[in-house]
C-alpha cells in the first residue's frame, strides 16, 4: 500500500501542530507537509502532485482563503480529500463549502471531529 | 453619555448571553474545564471609563483582537486575559500536544487561536441572529498594559462618548483566572443592531 501524503494549512502553529498530531496517531506512515497561507500552499502544490488530503483553515494572511484555494484544488486534485477547518461559523462559509462538496469542521479541532473524515479517505 | 432603552439593552443583553454560551462550551472544549460566566450581562460604557474599568488600567494584560466590518458596522472584538493567567491557559489547551517545557513558546499563537475561535463563535452568532453579514479579518495578539489599548485606537479623544464597550466576564471553575470578552462598537451601531433584535422578536 502506497503512502499518503497530506498537507495542512492554517497560520497558526497550534492548531498545525494538533491535526498533524491527530493525523499521525491516525495513520503513523502519511507523510504530512504544512502551509501558513494559502499563497505558501499554492507555491508547494507543484512539487507534490500527488497530496491525498487537505486540510485547510479560511481565514488566513495573504491574498486567497482557504476556500479559495479549495476550488483551485478541486479541479486539480480531483481525488483528493478536501475538509475546511475553520473558526468562521457563518452561514456564508458552511454553505459554500457544502456547494463546493468540502466538510467542513468547526474550531477546535478534536480528535471525535476528524476522525469520521480520516475514516472516509 | 448615550442610552439605550430597557428593551434595547434587554435585547442586547439576550443576544450576547446566547452567544457567550457557545463561546464558553468552545473554550471548554478547548481546555477541558469548565467555564463559569460570573456575569450574565453586558455594560455599555465609554471608553474613557472603559480605561478604569475595573483597576485594569496599569495591570499587565495578554488580548487577542478581532477587527470586523459589515453591516453592523465596524468594530472590534477583544478576548483579555491576566498575563499572570495567559500560561496557565496556554499549558491546559496545549498538555496533550507539547512537552509542559515547551509550552511558553506556543503562548502567543495559542492565545491568538483560542481569540479567534471565541471571537468568531461569537461574531458568527451575532450575524445569524441579526442577518447581519460580519466580515472578520486574522486576529491581533497584544501583551502589555491594559491602558495601552486604547491608545492606538482613539484619534480623537473627544470621541470617547461615541464609542462604547460591552464587558462580560467568564472564569475558570476552581482557578483563579479570570477573563473579559468585550466589543468596541460605535454607538449608533449598538443601538441599530438592539433595533434589528427588536424586529426580529416582533
Amino acid at each position: 500500500m502506497s503512502q499518503k501524503k497530506a498537507l495542512v494549512v492554517d497560520d497558526s502553529t497550534v492548531t498545525r501542530l494538533m491535526i498533524r498530531k491527530i493525523i499521525s496517531d491516525k495513520h503513523p506512515n502519511w507523510e504530512i507537509l504544512e502551509a501558513e497561507s494559502a499563497d505558501k500552499a499554492k507555491s508547494i502544490l507543484p512539487d507534490h502532485p500527488d497530496i491525498d488530503l487537505f486540510s485547510l483553515d479560511q481565514n488566513m494572511p495573504g491574498t486567497i482563503s482557504g476556500l479559495d484555494l479549495a476550488e483551485n484544488l478541486i479541479s486539480n486534485y480531483p481525488n483528493s480529500k478536501i475538509v475546511l477547518i475553520t473558526a468562521n461559523i457563518q452561514d456564508a462559509i458552511k454553505n459554500r463549502a457544502k456547494d463546493l462538496g468540502i466538510t467542513f469542521i468547526e474550531k477546535p479541532v478534536t480528535v471525535e471531529k476528524i476522525i469520521p473524515f480520516l475514516e472516509t479517505i | 453619555m448615550n442610552n439605550l432603552t430597557e428593551l434595547e439593552r434587554d435585547s442586547l443583553c439576550e443576544l450576547f448571553n446566547i452567544s457567550l454560551g457557545g463561546a464558553a462550551k468552545l473554550m471548554s472544549e478547548m481546555i477541558s474545564d469548565e467555564i463559569l460566566l460570573t456575569v450574565p450581562s453586558l455594560k455599555l460604557i465609554s471608553k474613557a471609563e472603559a480605561r478604569n474599568f475595573e483597576n485594569l488600567s496599569k495591570q499587565e494584560v495578554c488580548t487577542v483582537e478581532q477587527k470586523f466590518v459589515g453591516d453592523i458596522g465596524n468594530g472590534s472584538a477583544f478576548l483579555l486575559f491576566h498575563k499572570s493567567a495567559s500560561l496557565e491557559i496556554v499549558k491546559m489547551m496545549m498538555k496533550d500536544y507539547v512537552a509542559l517545557n515547551e509550552v511558553s513558546q506556543f503562548e502567543k499563537d495559542a492565545l491568538s487561536e483560542i481569540g479567534n475561535i471565541i471571537l468568531n463563535a461569537i461574531l458568527s452568532n451575532l450575524a445569524k441572529m441579526s442577518n447581519y453579514k460580519i466580515e472578520t479579518h486574522i486576529p491581533e495578539f497584544f501583551s502589555g498594559k491594559y491602558e495601552e489599548l486604547f491608545i492606538n485606537s482613539t484619534s480623537n479623544p473627544n470621541e470617547d462618548n461615541s464609542i462604547l464597550l460591552v464587558f462580560i466576564d467568564y472564569q475558570l471553575k476552581g482557578k483563579e483566572i479570570k477573563g473579559y470578552i468585550f466589543f468596541i462598537l460605535n454607538f449608533d451601531s449598538i443601538k441599530n443592531l438592539s433595533r434589528v433584535l427588536i424586529e426580529k422578536l416582533k
